[in-house]
């Protein structure tokens, strides 16, 4: 005769295993005294429950699945990068408007939009980074949206019919810190989102990705540029003929050293990120932002110069990056999988 | 936020809780009104948990039974946190419409 742990373990038999005994103990907590049988409401109630769990698992993953946890990481390493480019503008900004303040060959709206036309931008992700630490996933996703949509929107008018406002910030914008919030979006769309990211890292690891991030971003700065050039230019400085290209020249100079920071920050962090799935993930996912950069730099150690000539191909560059990286990642794990193939209850 | 959702989350932040706990606090959160079933808590708990709202805490077996503990996170208390000042706004503007509204006897005839 059938009693009421098997009748109840015949329905559990919908569920995952890991739920199963979990949830029969539960079910007998509940139980009236003298139970035999469950109840239609129940029953209705444990198929139904079993249908939103299995279809759920089938769409996102179990437990936030492997990918989907290696997209919270990517994001919040995606959004942390964010922060720290923002940084860099700002310490940037008084130098550029100081350097710039005396030309004449330019109207006032130009020379504003050029040196801080990307100012809101940075604000809209600074915005994001907050929502995102409060809590509020739903609105930083929607801002998140809108800020790429815009971008996406004044590049396209500005590439097809030319001058636009905020189109010539749009572009400077338009490679790295786009696909960084691209990164960022899909992370709060399809995985638990970057502060979930955070917390698998652990709180030293999360830590310490926005100094590096800091360290990073100030190496592109002008303070780091008079290290090279021995003058350094205050906000307030006159302008001068060729003090904007002196100041390139100098950020370009860094380009070995920023090279060698960036290649040892990225290792530290493939170290950390390689000991699990997920975080093999990540890094898979943030070779789409990181490949632009490297190209552009071996383009320039070889050519000595590199063209850039709108973003598409970068995003070709980027998109191509990823498909290696996956590939890559395949093969790293296919002689895991295999193993797991072999012995299925391992 | 769906009211199992909300009534696992007001459980969870008095803190960790096993499955059988939640049920009956939330029984009690909501004054007897909601009885949670297994299937439509197991269902948010997983969903939560995928979500990072709420972490497994540890496990236990009592008289042979097995306990497992759930707590809730930073995120699913800033999550709670914005339902709860969602819910007072609403709250406070139907309060605020149902003050304003004559009483009857005295409206206009």
């Amino acid at each position: 005769m059938r009693t009421l742990e098997d009748r109840y373990r015949r329905l559990l038999a919908l569920y995952p295993p890991e739920r199963r005994q979990e949830m029969l103990d539960v079910l007998l907590d509940a139980a009236r005294p003298g139970q035999a049988r469950p109840s239609v409401v129940d029953t209705a109630d444990l198929l139904f429950g079993a249908v939103r769990i299995r279809a759920r698992r089938l769409v996102c993953g179990a437990g936030g699945g492997t990918w989907q946890q290696g997209l919270a990481i990517a994001g919040y390493v995606s959004l942390v990068l964010l922060l720290a480019d923002g940084l860099r503008f700002l310490v940037n900004a008084p130098y550029v408007l100081a350097l710039t303040a005396g030309d004449q060959s330019r109207g006032a709206f130009e020379h504003l939009s050029a040196a801080l036309g990307t100012g809101p931008y940075w604000l809209a992700w600074a915005a994001v980074a907050v929502l995102v630490r409060r809590g509020f996933r739903r609105t930083a996703t929607g801002l998140t949206a809108l800020v790429l949509t815009a971008q996406s929107a004044v590049l396209t008018v500005y590439l097809a019919h030319g001058p636009v406002p905020y189109g010539m910030p749009a572009t400077s914008v338009s490679t790295v810190p786009f696909l960084l919030g691209l990164l960022c979006t899909a992370s709060l769309v399809t995985s638990p989102g970057p502060a979930h990211g955070a917390r698998l890292l652990g709180r030293r690891v999360a830590s310490a990705v926005p100094a590096a991030g800091a360290l990073l971003a100030l190496l592109f700065t002008a303070p780091s540029a008079a290290l090279v050039t021995g003058r350094m230019y205050w906000p307030g400085d006159r302008y001068q003929p060729g003090a904007l290209d002196m100041f390139s020249g100098a950020l370009r100079m860094l380009q070995v050293g920023r090279l060698l920071v960036v290649a040892a920050l990225g290792i530290a962090l493939l170290a950390v990120l390689a000991r699990s799935g997920h975080g093999r993930r990540a890094c898979a996912l943030l070779v789409l932002p990181v490949t632009p950069v490297f190209a552009t730099v071996a383009e320039t150690a070889v050519r000595g110069f590199s063209v850039e000539d709108g973003p598409h191909g970068p995003m070709l560059t980027a998109v191509a990056g990823l498909a290696v990286a996956l590939g890559g990642l395949l093969l790293i794990e296919l002689p895991a999988r295999l193993r797991k193939g072999a012995h299925p209850s391992a | 936020m769906q009211e199992p959702t909300f009534l696992i989350l007001t459980a969870l932040a008095d803190g960790p809780q096993h499955g059988y706990g939640i049920i009956t606090d939330a029984e009690r959160i909501s004054g007897g009104r909601t009885r949670l079933r297994a299937g439509t808590l197991y269902a948010a708990l997983d969903r939560l948990q995928a979500d990072g709202l709420i972490g497994a805490d540890r496990e236990e077996v009592v008289d042979g039974r097995l306990r497992r503990y759930y707590r809730l996170t930073d995120e699913g208390a800033a999550a709670l946190a914005a339902e709860v000042d969602a819910l007072r706004r609403r709250t406070e503007a139907a309060a605020r419409r149902l003050a304003a509204r004559p009483r009857p006897g005295t409206a206009p005839a």
